[in-house]
């Protein structure tokens, strides 16, 4: 009975004091954990979506490239247009009106086409694209077969575009379309504003002259940064980027023949060096489609005289070149830099994503 | 003992309950907290792990490609296969068409599936030159004006091989003067004219000699050309595409308006291309034009007209003695001399649209003579006389233009206006001898098999395609005017090829056509 009274006897006050100063210390430590845990949290959270989102969007580009035939790249490297190709889905024979494709979005009614083999090409007409079936305006005069490519066609200067203009004339104006966005020679993107008989306006300005002849070529997706928003055929793609500190967004090598070379040349001298090392591939020219395709020469550098600022390439060009002909390394490098402030760490995070892709068609 | 267990139960309640409840909310919140931390970490770690396999997939899809294109050019009847690349796994398939094979990879690491569609032309490798010649080539002269290039992205590709078959001195000869050459030279034999260790290309004088199949031209065989022409049928007359004066058998003599008798091949094909107004071919795929002269048979002939002096002679210009020689016309059909005096019928332009504008499909000149002698030349009219463009393309499996003997182009003067002429597939000449081997190979021969000399001023001649001869072959441009002539490797001419041509190697030259990784 009085083991049982005692029982019921309350905590003393010191008994209660040392068991909330316990208890105290406890959720002090419990807490220091939670919020330790917490701020890990964010922090991981945060790193992980900053990261996440160049590298994602790096990836996307960097597919699209690798899909590409050809691109150009902005002034100050801040955009980034590409010739995209699909493929012949099936044989298409002399006198076919229509092909399959296996992606047809970079098509369009109303505007050619072009199917190429190598130094083969064949330009049509499309009156229609209905998913991968594409109509055509007259029927095809070669034969195709599954796997060659498909791009939209392109068309020429007919007339010398002098640097600072916005008017050009061209040789089939039928290829391009207000608002379509294409490169000239190897500048751009540019956009169209309007076409009216041989004249297509563009915008903006070209930024150096290009001579009659020179392709004006549509381009399929376009790339830009703006402001943190990286755009692509100015849909948002990723957000909170920038370029890296001192280096563009979009970076290719490329320079221009100083002086003319003639057939067999392996000593190419440009204006520039820059970017250019041993064991690049460079293109030489860019391709135009007639009869036969005059395709760009592609060549390895084999070594680079900077001091005489010329390239030494293998083997010879095949076709005799003017200067002023471009000469590139047909590889993109994207360099994106994400930033994000944290609340939760009361911080901002960033991560850099640097990556290069060479385009295989 | 009762009371004692009924007062325990409050009193312990008061004195530690709390402790245990808070207890368990901190290891709840605790084990909520940990839980969620472990499952996101979790989730990153798959995520690296997906994206890492993916990575790979695309890789090992790649280095199935890698692996079809090497196949492909050491066996053309490759189809496919797997393989493994680290702990990745490809399976890979190749469907030819044509000469364009479609590769198609997909590569699977872990979790990690990718497909990688690629597309490459596949060529045998003699079919790689823009000129190939069994035994000789000479490529230029003393004026400049040519071009034989080759510009297809491939080391193997080349400008011009020559066989040297019957062994001259000289295999290859390259007048850099009177010649633009770009691309690889190879041949079995000195090379003059350039050096090969400055050339920038492929140069080699010990290649070895290149295969040169014999084609079915003439043999019962439903499948060769001359059955295949016999057989075929116009859709506009009903009558075959077999041109033999004479011959009941052909359409020169089939009756009606085709009665040529025996010395007028020539004159029954002219009326043939007038009839279609210069433009053969339309409307039939693959149509084979296939002329057969008799022998000795002059290609002039006499056209009759009404009143005297009764009969006139029709000559091909700058060929008037020739004999077995199809006259492709530059201009309609003319007799000699003027048409005087204008009183009489006017019988010198027979066949006012005999020239040939557009030819698709394959024009054969053959006769099969004693032993392996084989007789038929084709002849260009001076190019300079032309009126208007011509184009002749070939995209089935047979060549644009094949001839028993030469191929004869010589012009010289002056076009009225700018003209092409083009001719768009395999040039294929036997120089007089269908001589094969045990193998199908032919021998050489020490004829001439093809001959260009080109001046005519303002006509750009171009062959893009093959140029190849079982004999020797010379190609210049002859006068230093705004007249151009081009060999061009072509390989959309090469489209589908003989028998007798994919059988010959079953090795091959791979070019890649396209790639895509469905991304």
């Amino acid at each position: 009975m009085r083991a049982a009274l005692r029982s019921q006897r309350g905590l003393t006050l010191l008994e209660t004091v040392l068991a909330v100063a316990l208890l105290a210390l406890v959720l002090a430590a419990v807490y220091g954990l939670v919020t330790a845990g917490a701020r890990g949290w964010a922090g991981l959270v945060g790193q992980t979506d900053v990261q996440q989102h160049p590298r994602v969007a790096v990836a996307r580009i960097l597919a699209e490239v690798r899909q590409s035939r050809d691109f150009v790249v902005g002034a100050g490297g801040g955009s980034l247009g590409l010739v995209k190709v699909t493929r012949l889905a099936a044989d298409a024979p002399p006198g076919a009106t229509g092909v399959t494709v296996e992606d047809a979005s970079s098509l369009a009614a109303g505007r050619p086409l072009t199917l190429l083999r190598l130094a083969s090409a064949e330009t049509a007409s499309v009156t229609s694209v209905a998913a991968a079936t594409v109509t055509l305006a007259a029927p095809l005069r070669l034969p195709h077969r599954r796997g060659e490519q498909v791009r939209r066609g392109q068309t020429t200067l007919a007339a010398v575009a002098a640097a600072g203009t916005s008017s050009l004339t061209v040789a089939d104006p039928a290829a391009v379309g207000a608002g379509d966005a294409v490169a000239v020679g190897a500048e751009g993107p540019f956009v169209v504003t309007a076409v009216a008989g041989a004249t297509v306006i563009v915008t903006p300005a070209l930024g150096r002259s290009h001579a009659a002849g020179e392709p004006v070529q549509p381009l399929a997706v376009v790339f830009t940064l703006s402001g943190t928003q990286l755009l692509r055929n100015g849909v948002v793609l990723a957000d909170f980027l920038q370029a890296p500190a001192g280096r563009p967004v979009f970076g290719a090598p490329a320079a221009v023949l100083t002086a003319g070379v003639p057939v067999g040349a392996t000593r190419l001298c440009v204006d520039t060096v820059a970017g250019f090392s041993a064991g690049d591939r460079v293109r030489v020219g860019q391709e135009v489609y007639g009869l036969q395709a005059v395709l760009p020469d592609r060549l390895d550098v084999v070594s680079v005289d900077a001091a005489a600022s010329c390239l030494v390439v293998s083997p010879g060009v095949a076709f005799a070149r003017p200067a002023g002909t471009p000469v590139r390394v047909m590889a993109v490098e994207v360099s994106l830099l994400a930033s994000q402030y944290n609340d939760a760490l009361n911080q901002t995070q960033a991560a850099a994503v640097t990556s290069r892709a060479a385009v295989r068609n | 003992m009762g009371a004692v267990l009924r007062h325990r139960s409050p009193t312990r309640r008061d004195e530690h309950g709390a402790a245990l409840v808070a207890v368990l909310v901190v290891v709840v919140l605790l084990t909520v907290l940990g839980a969620a931390m472990v499952t996101l970490a979790l989730t990153e770690v798959t995520i690296a792990y997906n994206q890492a396999d993916a990575a790979s997939a695309q890789a090992v899809a790649d280095a199935g490609v890698a692996r079809a294109l090497y196949e492909l050019g050491a066996d053309a009847s490759w189809t496919g296969g797997t393989g493994s690349v680290g702990a990745g796994q490809y399976q890979v398939t190749a469907t030819s068409s044509g000469t364009v094979v479609v590769i198609d990879a997909v590569g699977t690491q872990g979790g990690g599936r990718r497909r990688v569609a690629a597309a490459a032309t596949s060529l045998p490798p003699f079919l790689v030159y823009a000129v190939l010649a069994n035994t000789t080539a000479t490529l230029g002269g003393a004026s400049p004006g040519l071009v034989v290039r080759n510009a297809l992205p491939s080391s193997d590709a080349g400008a011009a091989h020559a066989s040297n078959r019957l062994g001259a001195a000289t295999a290859l000869t390259v007048n850099t003067a009177g010649a633009v050459v770009a691309g690889g030279l190879t041949a079995v034999g000195t090379i003059a004219g350039v050096s090969c260790a400055a050339w920038p290309w492929r140069c080699s004088e010990t290649f070895g000699a290149l295969p040169f199949p014999r084609l079915d031209v003439d043999s019962a065989s439903a499948a060769s050309l001359e059955s295949r022409a016999r057989a075929a049928v116009d859709p506009v007359d009903g009558l075959n595409l077999y041109f033999r004066g004479g011959d009941r058998t052909s359409r020169c003599r089939s009756g009606g308006a085709w009665n040529f008798g025996a010395n007028q091949t020539q004159r029954c094909w002219d009326k043939y291309v007038n009839d279609r107004a210069g433009v053969l071919g339309a409307g039939m795929a693959g149509a084979v034009f296939y002329v057969e002269f008799n022998p000795g048979e002059a290609t002039s002939y006499r056209q009759p007209i009404g009143g005297p002096p009764g009969r006139r002679t029709v000559d091909c210009i700058g060929w008037e003695t020739a004999t077995e020689t199809l006259c492709l016309r530059a201009r309609a059909a003319q007799a000699r001399g003027a048409c005087a005096p204008p009183a009489l019928p006017c019988g010198n332009v027979e066949y006012p649209s005999s020239a040939l504008r557009q030819v698709t499909g394959t024009i054969v000149v053959f006769r099969r003579g004693a032993g392996t002698a084989v007789v038929g030349d084709a002849a260009l009219e001076n190019l300079a006389l032309r009126d208007a463009d011509y184009l002749h393309a070939a995209w089935g499996p047979d060549p644009a233009l094949l001839a028993a003997g030469r191929l004869l182009v010589v012009s010289s003067g002056t076009a009225a206006a700018p003209r092409t002429v083009t001719v768009r597939g395999v040039v294929y000449t036997l120089a007089g001898q269908d001589n094969p081997d045990a193998a199908g190979q032919l021998q050489g021969s020490a004829a001439a098999g093809v001959t260009i000399q080109h001046g005519a001023d303002r006509v750009a001649f171009a062959i893009l395609g093959v140029l190849m001869s079982n004999g020797a072959v010379a190609v210049a441009d002859t006068a230093a005017n705004a007249g151009t002539v081009a060999v061009e490797f072509d390989p959309a001419a090469l489209d589908a090829l003989p028998a007798a041509f994919a059988s010959a190697t079953s090795t091959r030259v791979v070019i890649p056509l396209s790639w895509s990784s469905g991304d």
